[in-house]
């Protein structure tokens, strides 16, 4: 039986599936809302570099408005707020059932983070991916620099959806913390948006601030995949750049693991 | 009289729970950064652009000065329906329906969150620091047309609140995309109409009018042109408003419960 123990997390995903399916107005309203943020964000990065002078930017006006688009096509991967269910299991007692499973507890759920990240893609990015690729010029959705490039982008998504997972699962982990849980979940979010390339390409930074920024663990969420596809990363550089994706998952793993055990510990399920 | 009276009770209960965490300094702290973190990012682009045109960052601290206190103040009152489709996932609001008073000031009076106020400190202070560098001459039309702006600001994002809250009642769950409308309202509030294809104009004018509210009265405030937009805030808020309770009303009736 041991070769089968994937089976359980299949079935997990399966399960977030038919789940998110079922909530067909949730969707609706999440691909609306993604075209509608799309469009102005993109007008925004054309509005920049129409008015503004662009000497200084290493990019062109055509890979920034791609970056915008990616945000976009990305945002149901992004850990913001971390695992919302997962806090409502910890507060109601549920928790409790979850601790009785013959599952380990972290990869649990774990595998329920990471089937929404790949269900929010395949049901609600899909259509967003479409619509930016067939809008006219200014306001189009670049295809990939070659298609080396995009099968390395593909690889390097991945990560970054497993990477995404892993800091969901951190966020959520401080929620257990009644008294410092909110604020640490706030410090993180605005950390997340701000490096993680979605309020701006990291590319429009001098060469030097972005490398650097690109060595903390946020920038692996987006900037790194998005711009592999763009070719501002250079494919001889993205294997560095991928190791860094991996890095950060792993000692973030192992983190999360370890406050796993410390809160299990001294678990106090509440009752009703 | 009664439910305001009832409102304020539940505000003070808020509070008192709030106090029992000992580090609530923090929250306001947190707050404080979380909201100073949100406009670095505008601010980056304008080191690395330059003015966009006669719009220059300071410009875009006004507005996001304006935004910030409204959006603080209508998160500090109307936290209740932002977390309202948690409730309704886990059957809550049945208990609110067995009530003798109104479902929309008991899930208003849910949440309090004081702590939102160092949002406001922020934009508060932002609109000190941005009128101070760009010379603004302060008279009371100014003022009241900035008032004018942050109530008709509270009340858009209020609108937006209740009316994903009454999503809720069909989609049973939390709909992340409500951030694209409330925080990240923030950065976009920022950027200089003028240079916007007409469509976004019309839509943030229109459909969801957050120009009205910022953009168009911070004009005002510095070249004093006058344009109808910069003071309709109130009352487009007031419209919304009036529109978001209709929706709520009317969503309210194809509540089930999900029974757990």
């Amino acid at each position: 039986m041991r070769k089968l123990a994937i089976f359980p997390y299949i079935s997990l995903f399966k399960m977030k599936l038919i789940n998110t399916l079922a909530y067909r107005a949730s969707s609706w309203s999440m691909i609306l809302g993604g075209a509608f943020y799309g469009v102005i964000q993109t007008s925004i990065m054309l509005a920049f570099f129409t008015y503004g002078n662009t000497s200084a930017i290493m990019m062109t006006q055509t890979q920034a408005v791609s970056h915008m688009w990616m945000v976009v096509i990305l945002y149901g991967i992004m850990p913001f707020g971390g695992n919302i269910r997962l806090y409502d299991k910890i507060a109601s007692g549920l928790v409790a059932y979850d601790l009785c499973r013959p599952l380990d507890l972290y990869w649990n759920w774990y595998t329920t983070s990471i089937s929404t990240s790949l269900t929010n893609l395949l049901i609600r990015s899909s259509p967003i991916l479409l619509l930016a690729l067939l809008l006219p010029s200014p306001y189009t959705l670049g295809l990939p620099v070659s298609f080396a490039a995009f099968l390395i982008f593909v690889v390097s998504l991945i990560l970054a959806i497993i990477l995404a997972s892993t800091i969901s699962m951190l966020i959520s982990l401080a929620y257990v913390n009644a008294d410092m849980g909110l604020g640490v979940s706030q410090f993180i979010y605005s950390l997340i948006v701000l490096f993680s390339g979605d309020l701006f390409p990291l590319s429009i930074l001098p060469n030097a601030f972005a490398s650097i920024i690109r060595l903390l663990p946020f920038a692996g969420l987006k900037d790194i995949p998005v711009s592999i596809y763009l070719g501002l990363i250079p494919i001889s550089k993205a294997l560095y750049y991928m190791a860094i994706q991996l890095f950060w998952t792993i000692i973030l793993v192992v983190l999360g693991r370890f406050l796993l055990r410390r809160f299990t510990k001294k678990i106090i399920i509440q009752g009703g | 009289m009664n439910s305001i009276k009832l409102y304020f009770k539940y505000a003070i209960m808020n509070i008192r729970c709030k106090m029992q965490y000992k580090q609530w300094p923090f929250y306001l702290l947190g707050t404080m950064l979380t909201s100073v973190i949100e406009f670095l990012g505008v601010r980056i682009m304008f080191m690395r652009f330059g003015d966009l045109g006669d719009w220059t960052a300071s410009h875009t601290l006004l507005v996001f000065g304006v935004a910030n206190t409204a959006f603080g103040i209508s998160e500090w009152i109307f936290r209740g329906f932002a977390e309202f489709p948690n409730q309704i996932r886990k059957g809550l609001f049945d208990k609110i329906l067995l009530r003798p008073r109104t479902a929309f000031l008991q899930v208003m009076g849910e949440r309090f969150q004081f702590e939102k106020a160092g949002r406001v400190i922020v934009g508060v202070s932002c609109i000190v620091i941005a009128s101070d560098t760009l010379q603004i001459g302060w008279d009371i039309t100014s003022l009241l047309v900035v008032v004018g702006a942050i109530g008709g600001g509270v009340l858009i994002y209020s609108s937006v609140m209740v009316i994903f809250a009454s999503i809720s009642f069909f989609t049973v769950g939390a709909i992340s995309v409500v951030y694209i409308f409330t925080n990240h309202s923030l950065q976009y509030a920022q950027i200089p109409f003028h240079t916007m294809p007409n469509m976004i104009k019309h839509v943030l004018t229109f459909v969801f009018p957050i120009a009205i509210c910022y953009y168009y009265p911070v004009l005002y405030i510095i070249n004093k042109d006058i344009n109808v937009l910069s003071f309709i805030a109130l009352p487009v808020g007031l419209l919304f408003f009036s529109l978001s309770t209709v929706v709520w009303k009317a969503c309210i009736k194809h509540y089930h419960s999900t029974g757990s």
